[in-house]
């Protein structure tokens, strides 16, 4: 394969005194799907947020289609075509989620909106439903759906997704799984940070297993999901 | 649903037995009531100092928690009256969230009700009484205070608990800025408004980070500096002793009663001299203001920068996943209500004709708020209302002045009980993607 579409080359980055990223190296090409597994407290929201710059990289680089995204500020990252889905939803609560789509909207305008409205409503059916509704009303698991629709409504090249199964009944992460192989059977790139190890191995073409702030392993979802070490650190053996 | 079923299903009349159980429930209700009330009023009223003695004033106790025991058990009878249900039912329902009107569902068309405000406006001055009129310029100056802080605070959800700095900003800029620099009301007027965004500005760099408590606390600070280097800094604001301000002027026309050039007003027009003249144009610039500040409000919220303000009191983390550039939308809204705020404050200076740092304190702030919160938060209708209601009642209810704070009080306390977003729920209508690609795309279908 030619260039990664996000190069992540051996990122330090702390808050304050503390070190939360330690030499991270990582890449994800086109149409991939690649998940970053770890424990509570490893790193990988952390390294998600420094894509943004909070906490800004202290030494390393990393590169969005051969931009760095290190000199950028936050909020010119998301017109570049990345598009993050924030751990625990984070859903407008007062607006409807017809709003909450259009506010996805932010990065490119809203030239696309009623196309990609209705491929949204194709894909969360839920959400055509309750689109007059405040997002607050929502459920968990609807709220997440929504949180992901906002997210591609910007039409990401890289979709970012933080946790999309914290705190839901394993029949809706089974549901939001199934969207998220739907959407990416579309071309989507994604980057997944999950616990769910099983679930996120299993969907990922490659995995990443993150702790104390270092990778400490990479393959194939397959290859991780036998490791013994993964099993016996994530699935209790 | 259930509950009309339930009604519905009530006999008209009820058996004695019924009647007699509810009437004993009243009594009982309305018995506990006096008790409470007795423990309250009772210290209070019931025991006057007299000396190092106090004497029983049982008469006017009695007739407190005979007011009251009658009050509360009509109330009881009463809301136990199917009529009483369903009011009750109505004030309960805990509606505490923003109505969203649906996209297709066009707003109610209140064009005549605007007209005939703007008129009945327009009357006014040539129908009230200079007091009358006095009175309302000072419930439109805070109309203005209120819908600035109502950008802060009810669409961009920062609490901001100086907001008074910006108000003595403005009033004090007209004050000095004729001191020093001889600038009329009608060119600081403007650079009044600018000075006020820029501090409001000065102000946001530094609690750009911040949230909540924090947030409110800087925000009190920086009032309580503003008003401290006004009351200090002698030399150039005078200290307490204050500052004149000068009136407005119609053309260069002057309301006073002889001017060292030119011609008064009243001379020019032929007219007797009539203190009321000053407040009477007062009243008429400041009102076409808070009618432009009305629109351009209105405005603004439909505009891009409204919904990022509104996104950002929703959710910052989302709004900053979006790719939206918070620093911006904290600045924008931080300016915007400081320049409104400022702009109250040039009028409050020119309708007093004299400025001093005792208008400009803590409770000022407090006031503010008060009416931004009763109105509902992100409300205008109920901005306006609730501005007219704290500064006007008090003037009604002059005879009752000692009790102003109380009211405020028990004013805070019911709403919070039945009206928790305040007294306009606050309705916006949702967001429309533009018309033209809508209707090409279904040009397209």
């Amino acid at each position: 394969m030619n260039q990664p579409l996000l190069d992540i080359q051996e990122v330090d980055a702390s808050y304050g005194p503390i070190q939360a990223l330690n030499q991270v190296s990582m890449h994800i090409h086109q149409g991939e799907i690649v998940t970053l597994v770890g424990a509570n407290g490893a790193g990988k929201s952390t390294l998600l947020m420094s894509l943004f710059g909070n906490p800004g990289v202290t030494r390393g680089e990393i590169h969005f289609d051969g931009t760095a995204l290190t000199s950028q500020p936050g909020h010119k990252i998301a017109s570049l075509g990345i598009a993050l889905v924030p751990e625990g939803r984070h859903v407008f609560a007062q607006m409807s989620v017809e709003e909450n789509l259009i506010m996805g909207t932010t990065p490119i305008g809203t030239k696309h909106v009623h196309e990609d409205l209705e491929k949204m409503y194709e894909l969360f059916p839920i959400l055509e439903e309750r689109k007059q509704q405040n997002a607050s009303t929502l459920s968990g698991g609807e709220q997440q759906m929504l949180a992901i629709a906002r997210g591609l409504m910007s039409r990401p090249r890289l979709l970012l997704l933080d946790e999309p199964s914290l705190g839901l009944a394993p029949i809706v992460v089974q549901q939001i799984f199934s969207i998220l192989k739907e959407v990416a059977s579309g071309g989507m790139t994604i980057f997944l940070v999950e616990q769910n190890v099983h679930h996120a191995l299993k969907l990922a073409n490659r995995g990443y297993v993150m702790a104390n702030g270092r990778i400490k392993l990479g393959g194939t979802g397959t290859e991780l999901l036998s490791n013994r070490e993964v099993r016996e650190a994530y699935m209790g053996g | 649903m259930a509950i009309d079923y339930q009604y519905s299903n009530k006999p008209d009349s009820l058996s004695s037995n019924e009647l007699l159980f509810r009437i004993r429930k009243s009594l009982l209700d309305a018995f506990i009531t006096t008790l409470l009330a007795l423990a309250v009023f009772g210290p209070i009223v019931g025991l006057e100092l007299d000396g190092y003695d106090f004497q029983l004033q049982l008469k006017s106790l009695v007739s407190i928690l005979g007011v009251i025991f009658t009050g509360r058990l009509v109330a009881s009878l009463f809301f136990q009256t199917s009529q009483g249900e369903k009011l009750l039912e109505k004030f309960s329902r805990k509606d505490t969230s923003i109505r969203v009107q649906p996209l297709n569902q066009k707003a109610a068309n209140g064009y005549w009700i605007i007209a005939l405000f703007m008129l009945a406006g327009l009357m006014v001055p040539f129908l009230a009484s200079k007091y009358w009129i006095t009175v309302i310029i000072l419930g439109m100056i805070y109309v203005l205070l209120g819908l600035g802080l109502n950008i802060v605070v009810g669409l961009a959800g920062l609490l901001d608990l100086g907001f008074v700095a910006f108000y003595a900003i403005g009033a004090y800029g007209l004050a000095l800025g004729h001191e020093y620099l001889g600038l009329g009301f009608w060119s600081m007027l403007p650079l009044a408004a600018l000075l006020a965004a820029l501090s409001g500005a000065l102000l946001g760099f530094p609690v750009l980070r911040m949230h909540g408590d924090y947030l409110a606390i800087v925000t009190l600070g920086f009032g309580e500096i503003i008003r401290l280097v006004l009351n200090n800094w002698t030399q150039f604001t005078g200290g307490p002793n204050g500052v004149s301000a000068p009136a407005p002027t119609l053309f260069g026309l002057e309301f006073k009663r002889r001017v060292k050039e030119g011609t008064p007003f009243h001379e020019y027009f032929g007219l007797s001299y009539d203190s009321a003249y000053k407040f009477i144009f007062i009243y008429l610039i400041l009102f076409a203001l808070v009618w432009a500040v009305l629109y351009i409000n209105h405005r603004l919220t439909k505009m891009p920068v409204g919904r990022a303000w509104e996104a950002l009191r929703e959710d910052e983390i989302a709004c900053r996943s979006l790719g939206l550039n918070h620093v911006l939308v904290k600045l924008s809204a931080f300016m915007t209500g400081a320049a409104v705020g400022g702009i109250a404050g040039v009028f409050f200076a020119t309708y007093q004709g004299f400025v001093n740092p005792t208008s400009f304190t803590f409770f000022e702030s407090a006031l503010i708020l008060a009416i931004v919160v009763l109105g509902g938060l992100g409300s205008t209708k109920g901005v306006v209302i609730a501005a007219f209601v704290l500064t006007v009642m008090p003037e009604v209810l002059r005879d009752f002045s000692e009790y102003r704070i109380l009211m405020f009080g028990l004013l805070m306390v019911l709403m919070m009980i039945w009206r928790p977003r305040g007294l306009v729920r606050m309705t916006r209508s949702s967001f429309q993607p533009p018309q033209t690609v809508r209707q090409a795309m279904e040009g397209v279908r």
